[in-house]
Parts: C-alpha cells; structure tokens; sequence
C-alpha cells in the first residue's frame, strides 16, 4: 500500500487518499479480504489528521470498497459486489445514453454509431 | 503527604543557601564560646532561621508555575508545604538550641531556669515573626520590586537579632538578673503560654494565605 | 466522549479581556489553539491547566472540573510550557524525584529511556540546555505517566523543522489509542497545517472560528482578481481584502461561490490565508 499526500494537488486531502487507495483496490496491489491500517494508524504514518482519513475511510464505505468489522478493522471488499457493479453498470449506462443522444441529434444512423462503438472496443 | 513533598521542592530550591548552614552553626558556637550568654548563640540561630526561611520565597518565578502549580495539587498543599518548610528553620534551631544546652550541662554548668524562660520568649518571638512576614510575602510578594522584597526577608531576621543582643546586655547590665530569677518558674511558664499563642496565630496565617492563593494566578 | 469541555470561559484583566470561549474537544483528537501574539492563546491555556483562575465559566477534564477535585483534574493534564518551567538550579534527577513524589503513574524507567532517546545528560545543568533540549525534557516528563490531555503552549516556537516534525509525531502518537487528546496552541500554521483535526482561533480575546479544520479549508474560497471587476454584492461578501497595485486577494465563503465571474481566479485557502483574512476583516 502507498499513499503520497500533495500539497499542490487540487483535490483535498482526504479526497487524495481515497482515490489511491480505490486505485489500489481495483488493479489488484491491495487484496480483496486485505485489512486496511487503522484510521488513527494511517493518519500518524500519512502524517495528516484523523478527521481527515476518517472521511477518506467512510467515503470508500458507502462505495464499496471496504467494510469495517468489529474488531477486524476496515476489510477490502470484492470489487465484483453486487453494489459496485450496479454502481459501475449506472456510470456505463450514463455514459452511453449521453453518445447515444448527442448521435440522435446529429443524425447519426444506428449503424454508424455501432461502428463507432465497434471501432472504439477493438482498440 | 503533598504538602511535604512541596517541601522537599523548597529545599531543593534554595539547597545553594543550605550550604552555609554549618558555617552559621560554627559562627554561633564561636559566639558561644567567647563567653556570650546561652542566648547569645539562640537569637543568632534564630535570625538565620528567619533569613533562611523566607528563601524560596525570592526564587519565586512566573514560569515555574507551569510545573509547580501543575503538579497534582489544591493551594493548601502548596501553602502549607511552604509554611512547613519556614517552620523546619524554627525546629532546627530549637533543635540546636537543644543540643547545645546539653552539651552546657555535661560540662557541668548550671543553666539558670530564666534563660529557658526568656529562650521560650524568643522562639515565640521568633513564630511570630515568621508568620508576619510569610502573610506579607503572601499577600503583597508578587508585587515587590526584588530589592525590596531582599528587604522583607532579611530586615527582621537582622533587627530582632541586634534586638536581642541589647536586650541582653540590658538585662545583664541593670541587674534585672536576680528580679527575673526570683519569679523563674511563673516566667517559664508565661513563656510556655506565649509560645503556643504564637502557634496558634502561625495556624491562623496558614489559614488566611490558603484562602488567598487558592484564587490568585500562578501560585 | 467529550475529553475536554470548555464553557462561557472568560478571563478579566486591567488591559486585557478573554471573552466567552466556547468548545469541546472528544477523545482521540488535536485542537489547533491559533491567533495573533497577544490574542489570549496563552491566557485560555492558562485557565485549563489552572495556572490562571478564570473569572468566569467551567471547565471539566473528562468530566471533572478543577475546583471539584484538583488532584485528579491535574493528573491528567501533560503541560509543555512557551517557556521553560523547572526551576532554574533543579537537576535532572531532582526532576525525577518530584515526579516520583507526586504522580502515581509516572515511570523513572520510561523517563530515564526518554532521556536516553533525545541525548539529554543527566549531569548537565539543565539551564544550560539549549532550547531543544529543554522542550526535550519537558516532554519526557509528560510522556513518563499516563495523561489524558496534552496541553501545549507554543511548544514548537524557536525549534528546527526537524525537531518540529518530530514533535507532531509524538502528538500523533499520543492520540493513537483514541481515548487521550492535545490542545496546542501556535503560531506557526503549517504546523496544524495538516495534523489538527480542529482549528479554534481567536483574536483579541474573542471567537473568530471554530470548527474541524477540513469544514474550515472547504468553506472558503482565496479568492484574487481586479478591484475593478468586483460587484457591490460580491463586494459584501468578501473577507478580508487585501489590495495590491495590480489586484486584490480575498476570502468568499464556498456557498457564495455563485457570485464569481470568469474574470476571478479562485483556490483552496490554507490554514494561514484564512487566518490572514480574518484578522484583516476585523471580524
């Protein structure tokens, strides 16, 4: 597990742990059933407050990610529950109403667009 | 228990100044042994108690607080740990006094009964002298300049010493000797009397600078 | 679970009044105590180890005030002072000794592994010390017995970045275990920058703000651009301008972000910048 803190970044610091660490769950470096470092653990080594990871901690909860446990700490979940993969299908179902709409008004027939789809997976 | 313990701090204190003690203790044998009266080396035990006494009370310091009054404590621990340390003076010099009868009377010498009746008078002299000056530092120290304050602690301990040579020599001197030794035993006890009132009063003064402090700012 | 309840405090002086601080701080957090010199830092500090007697209001340490029971109320509190507090011709082992006398908790073992961990001799004079070294003692004597609240006076001022970083760390340290808490007040805010969980500040005496410092960075906007393109609207809500020859730079609270033009460039405010704002507002 890593996690590198920018000052300059853009995103608040909770945000910067949170999407590392999501990062890290879904390409596999962290393990699924893995236990996470405390939230107090993580604020002392990241050297940041415990407000701070505690967001960054509850944020990947409510999407998912981990799932605290009386006296386990905070477990990786799967990344293929139920809840993610709805999640997921809904940010995929978006993002092919949106092509398919801005296709409709210009025009576009249905086989062009699915050439188009076509195309784009077999890059 | 914790009032000793702050006790202990006072001495660790002002332990640069306990280091003059034996040369005080060799001052007051010399002062015996040139032929002075008992009482002599008494009332320059006693002064030096005074002056010793009021010592911690000029390496007071602001900062401090933040350990002193910090430590798990009321403000009567810390009065009375400072009042017992005062008090410790007094004791050691009675002590001392003791020890030097005791040597006077395996020498065989005859100690008059009005020397240990005007001794009681000195000590209860001494108490209260104590007690003033501890309600003083008490109530108005944090406001004197550091001179002054030197001035507090050392004038009365100096006067009453001078005080009582004179007295002495006065006694001595206009032959008052026989009058006092013939009401000897009613002295002695006067003295007694005067001593325990003067202890009563040192309780009373505890009482008051404990009430004061405990609503003052880092005491 | 409250560790620390601070109610209606306010401290009277001749020249000077603390007036009505107001905050708890819960089990396992830092408070950042920020304000100008002069502002009361000190003085509230002060008031909650009891150095100093408030004139008015409460406060409890895990639920125990002062003036109930002064020996446990003091027993919890770890104190590391602005200035350095051991009497001027102690010892090191005179230290230890009072500590023994009077904590029951405190460990001779712990504090001589202490003085071993900071290089601090024990034959030394400690008014020789230099000023690291003093800190250095000072915490060794805190962190030899179990407190619950570490209250810190400006304990970084005049220290190197390493010595200061290494400070944090104990702090952090400190709080891992969830159940005890610090409260350190300074002036120098990339100190709390990232480690205070919340941020108390005030400015002569009073409450400018108070809240977890993650809510403080997210309200407000820094917000720079030309004196020219600005709105008499946005005029009333910005904080604190501060004007240049060639601009100004403000604070705007985040729900007014609406008010912003293209014309204005905005960013996330630190700790520092709102401090600056505010106390150039008046506010």
């Amino acid at each position: 597990m890593k996690i590198i803190i920018s000052n300059q970044s853009e995103l608040p610091i909770y945000a910067q742990i949170r999407e590392q660490l999501k990062e890290q769950i879904l390409n596999g470096q962290i393990l699924e059933g893995s236990t996470l470092p405390s939230i107090r653990q993580l604020a002392k080594e990241v050297g940041v407050s415990v407000i701070t990871t505690t967001r960054a901690y509850s944020d990947l909860e409510t999407e998912g990610f981990i799932a605290s446990m009386q006296g386990k700490g905070s477990v990786v979940l799967s990344t293929d529950n139920n809840l993610l993969k709805e999640q997921s299908l809904m940010r995929i179902e978006e993002g092919l109403t949106t092509a398919i709409e801005t296709a409709r008004t210009m025009g576009m027939s249905e086989e062009e667009l699915l050439h188009i789809f076509k195309n784009l997976l077999e890059r | 228990m914790k009032a000793i313990h702050f006790m202990i701090i006072d001495y660790i204190k002002v332990k640069q100044q306990m280091y003059f003690m034996p040369m005080f203790i060799v001052i007051a044998l010399v002062l015996w042994g040139n032929g002075f009266s008992i009482l002599v080396p008494f009332s320059y035990m006693m002064c030096v108690s005074l002056i010793l006494a009021t010592a911690p009370f000029g390496t007071c310091k602001k900062e401090d607080a933040g350990f002193l009054v910090l430590l798990p404590s009321t403000a009567a621990h810390r009065v009375i740990g400072r009042f017992l340390y005062g008090m410790s003076f007094v004791g050691f010099a009675v002590v001392c006094s003791g020890i030097f009868i005791a040597f006077y009377q395996m020498m065989e010498k005859e100690i008059e009964a009005w020397t240990i009746a005007v001794s009681l008078y000195l000590l209860a002299f001494c108490l209260l002298m104590i007690t003033v000056e501890f309600l003083i530092l008490y109530l108005v120290g944090e406001n004197l300049a550091p001179q002054l304050l030197g001035i507090v602690r050392v004038a009365p301990g100096m006067g009453s010493f001078f005080a009582m040579m004179y007295i002495i020599d006065d006694v001595g001197a206009m032959g008052k000797v026989s009058m006092a030794r013939d009401m000897g035993g009613e002295m002695t006890q006067i003295g007694a009397i005067a001593v325990a009132a003067a202890l009563a009063i040192w309780v009373a003064a505890v009482v008051i600078c404990v009430k004061v402090t405990a609503k003052r700012d880092y005491v | 679970m409250e560790l620390l309840e601070v109610k209606n405090l306010s401290k009277h002086y001749k020249a000077f009044d603390l007036q009505n601080i107001n905050f708890t701080l819960p089990k396992g957090y830092i408070m950042g105590y920020v304000g100008p010199n002069g502002s009361g830092k000190s003085t509230t500090l002060n008031l909650i180890t009891n150095i100093c007697k408030c004139t008015e209001g409460e406060i409890r340490i895990n639920g125990i005030s002062c003036e109930e029971d002064a020996v446990a109320y003091k027993e919890q509190i770890g104190y590391i002072g602005d200035e350095f507090y051991f009497p001027n011709n102690f010892k090191v082992k005179n230290i230890r000794r009072v500590l023994q006398n009077f904590y029951p908790t405190f460990s001779a073992k712990k504090f001589d592994g202490f003085l071993q961990r900071w290089n601090l001799p024990e034959k030394k004079p400690i008014k020789d010390f230099s000023r690291g070294m003093k800190v250095m003692l000072m915490f060794a004597s805190v962190l030899s017995r179990d407190t619950k609240l570490m209250v810190l006076d400006e304990a970084t001022n005049g220290l190197d970045p390493v010595m200061r970083t290494e400070i944090l760390q104990l702090l952090q340290e400190y709080v891992m275990d969830g159940e005890r808490s610090v409260i350190f007040s300074t002036h120098i805010l990339s100190d709390l920058e990232q480690i205070a969980d919340y941020i108390y500040f005030i400015h002569q005496g009073r409450t400018v703000l108070y809240d977890a410092k993650d809510e403080l960075i997210e309200s407000y906007l820094l917000v720079k651009g030309e004196k020219s393109a600005v709105s008499s609207e946005l005029e009333k809500a910005l904080i604190g301008v501060i004007d240049n020859a060639y601009g100004f730079e403000a604070l705007l609270s985040s729900d007014q972000a609406g008010l912003l033009g293209t014309e204005f460039q905005y960013e996330k405010p630190n700790i520092d910048q709102i401090v600056v704002h505010f106390i150039k507002d008046g506010r």
